[in-house]
Formats: C-alpha cells, sequence, structure tokens
C-alpha cells in the first residue's frame, strides 16, 4: 500500500479494519501519522454533537402529539409522489421489483421462444411439402419446374401467362 | 468512548420486552406506541437536528418519522432491529424533506449536555495552545453545524449516523439501503470535506 492508499483507508474506515500493514506504515512514516492525528480530531470534533441534547420533556410532548394525530387521524401530511418515493426508498421494495422486472423478461423471452419454435415448425411442414411432388405447392415453383417435373419437354415456358387458366395460353391438343 | 455501545446499548429495555411493546402497538396500543416514542426520541430527534440543522424542522421530523413508523409497522417484519428500521424511516423522511423544502437552513442551537465538559476528547481539543482554547461552546456548535450543514444530504446522514450516533458501518447499510463500501466511500469524501471547513481547529 503508498502513502495515498493508506491515507484513504484511514479517512473511510476505523482502527479496528485497519490491517498490520497500515499500522506498521504508520510507524514509519510521519506523513500518514499526521493524516491519522488530524482524522482522529476531526472525529472527536464532530462527535462532540453527541453532547447536542432535545430540551427536556420533548420526548413525552412528541409523544402526546403523535397519539392525538394517531387517535384524530390527522396523519398524512404528504402528497402522492412523497409515499411513492418514500414506498422506493426501501431496499426491500427495490429487491421486489428487481424481482418482478426479471420475472415478466424471462416469461417475455419464454413466450417469445414458444413462438419462435411453432413458427419454425410451420415452416419446416412447408418446406417438407414444397419438397414433395405434392401438386398443390407447385404453383409456387416457376413454370420451367413445373414442367419439368411433370415431365413435359414440348412446351415455352416463357409463352405461360401467370394468374391465366393455362388451357388460354397452352394448347396441348395443337402441340 | 466507545459510541456503538452507548447508542445501541442505552435502551433500558431487552429485545423480548421491546417485541412485546411492538406487538401491542401493533394492535392498536396506543400507550405502548408512546412507550416507544420515548425510548427512541432522543436518537430520531438527534439525527433529525443533525441532518436539517434547526430545532423546529427537526421537532416536525420527528413526528412524522413516529406516525410513518406508526402506520408501517404492520409491514415490520422483525428481520432488521426495529432502532435499524426506524433510523431507516427517519433517514429516508429526512432526505426527502431535505430535498422538498431546499430552502437555506436557518441553525438553531440546541442544549448542550454538561457532561462535554468533562469529555476527554473535549478536554483535549480545548487544552491550551490548541485552536479551540479560546472558542465558546457556543461558537463550536455553531461551526459545526455549518460545516455539516456543506454536505450532501447522504454524506451528511453517513457522517451524523457513525460519527454522532456511533453505528457501525454495516447498521448503516442496512439503515441506507446500500453497501458498506459505499458507505466508507461516503465517508472518506464527507470527512475529506469536514477537514476542509473545519481546517482552523485540526492544526
Amino acid at each position: 500500500m503508498n502513502c495515498q492508499q493508506i491515507q484513504r483507508r484511514l479517512l473511510e474506515s476505523d482502527e479496528s479494519a485497519w490491517p498490520v500493514e497500515l499500522q506498521q506504515h504508520l510507524g514509519q512514516c510521519a506523513n500518514c501519522r499526521k493524516t491519522w492525528e488530524q482524522t482522529l480530531r476531526l472525529r472527536q470534533l464532530i462527535g462532540l454533537k453527541r453532547y447536542e441534547q432535545a430540551p427536556p420533556g420533548l420526548d413525552e410532548k412528541c409523544a402526546v402529539d403523535v397519539i392525538h394525530r394517531l387517535k384524530t387521524g390527522e396523519t398524512s401530511t404528504e402528497s402522492l409522489s412523497e409515499r411513492w418515493q418514500d414506498f422506493l426508498a426501501w431496499p426491500e421494495t427495490r429487491a421486489s421489483l428487481a424481482l418482478a422486472a426479471a420475472a415478466l423478461i424471462l416469461l417475455a423471452a419464454g413466450l417469445l421462444w414458444i413462438t419462435g419454435r411453432l413458427d419454425g415448425s410451420r415452416h419446416s411442414t412447408k418446406s417438407l411439402a414444397n419438397s414433395s411432388t405434392n401438386l398443390t405447392t407447385d404453383q409456387e415453383l416457376p413454370a420451367n419446374q413445373m414442367l419439368d417435373r411433370l415431365s413435359i419437354t414440348n412446351i415455352d415456358p416463357t409463352r405461360i401467362e401467370y394468374g391465366a387458366q393455362p388451357s388460354r395460353v397452352v394448347d396441348f391438343e395443337e402441340k | 468512548m466507545n459510541t456503538d455501545q452507548a447508542q445501541i446499548g442505552a435502551l433500558p429495555l431487552s429485545k423480548e420486552e421491546e417485541h412485546l411493546l411492538l406487538q401491542k402497538a401493533l394492535h392498536r396500543d396506543f400507550e405502548a406506541y408512546a412507550q416507544l416514542i420515548r425510548l427512541y426520541h432522543g436518537k430520531i430527534f438527534g439525527l433529525a437536528y443533525n441532518m436539517t440543522g434547526n430545532r423546529e424542522d427537526a421537532e416536525d421530523l420527528t413526528q412524522d418519522v413516529f406516525i410513518k413508523a406508526y402506520d408501517a409497522l404492520p409491514r415490520f417484519q422483525g428481520q432488521s432491529s426495529f432502532y435499524t428500521w426506524i433510523y431507516r424511516i427517519a433517514v429516508n423522511r429526512a432526505i426527502n424533506f431535505l430535498k422538498k423544502t431546499r430552502k437555506r437552513t436557518i441553525l438553531s442551537l440546541d442544549d448542550v449536555n454538561e457532561g462535554i465538559e468533562r469529555d476527554p476528547a473535549y478536554v483535549e481539543l480545548s487544552a491550551k495552545e490548541t485552536p479551540l482554547k479560546d472558542v465558546t461552546l457556543a461558537e463550536l456548535q455553531e461551526k459545526l453545524n455549518k460545516a455539516l450543514l456543506t454536505l450532501s444530504e447522504k454524506h451528511r446522514a453517513v457522517v451524523v449516523l457513525h460519527d454522532i450516533q456511533g453505528l457501525p458501518h454495516e447498521e448503516i447499510a442496512k439503515t441506507l439501503g446500500c453497501s458498506t463500501g459505499t458507505v466508507r466511500s461516503r465517508l472518506f469524501y464527507a470527512r475529506q470535506c469536514l477537514q476542509g471547513e473545519l481546517a482552523e481547529y485540526l492544526s
């Protein structure tokens, strides 16, 4: 640990949390020892504030006033947003909300996955059907492939008009 | 002085007695709740006073804390101690209050327990040849209050809970709902600021 790290440690922690290394360093480094003395003095100075006391009788007055307000229902002095802020300030609330959000994300991911699987299986069925010789799906094949599949070799596929009745375009009898 | 013991162990009630009072209060026994108020008033008022730097605000805030705590009592599950729980309410209320008011705090000085003059730290700090030797208690109080009020609410809360109320880092972390690392980091920054504010007394 260097002097900078030691001095940070002195300011943020108490003696009970000091590692041996820090104690040894203080024995050798006058600069860090000075920082420690100042920190100790600061803590003692601030600590003197614990002698400030509530005026005598204030605890009893507070108890009487609070119980009166509770009995008469004069308790709500805060707005909705303040209540909401108070609600969110509790770590348990934040943890519950985080859990709920995580559960929602998992649920959404699960739904997406299931939907994806269903779409995938529909797509696979379609591919299977396309690869078979089922004529109902042949409408999606290009004309030349369809003619090949039907072993028709004497028709010019460029003459086939899509969407029209084949009989109006190609006269099999004629050929 | 070990302030942790002084603060936490100062309650004249055992855990069982406190639990009994809480159970009674939960069943709308107002006298039981009044007893709890009397027990914790000093600590909560001290926290509120040091957070706001003002006695009148501290009085209002203290009442609000006890009312809020009574409303929330059915949700107190006993996972933490009652004092940690009510401290948490007090700190949250104080921070909300300070955010809401954002007013220039008017310092008011509270009574100081005469025990301060016998405190070894005070005796040492105000001894001859130190910068504090010519400073009156009232002046010192004012200076300390002003220095505290230069800190942000969150940094002030850590200093008040640790250096004044004597809570250990772990309890402060539970009270503020953060990690002990965050507590230490805030303490580091706050003390650095306070060293600057009170430099004249630290040399």
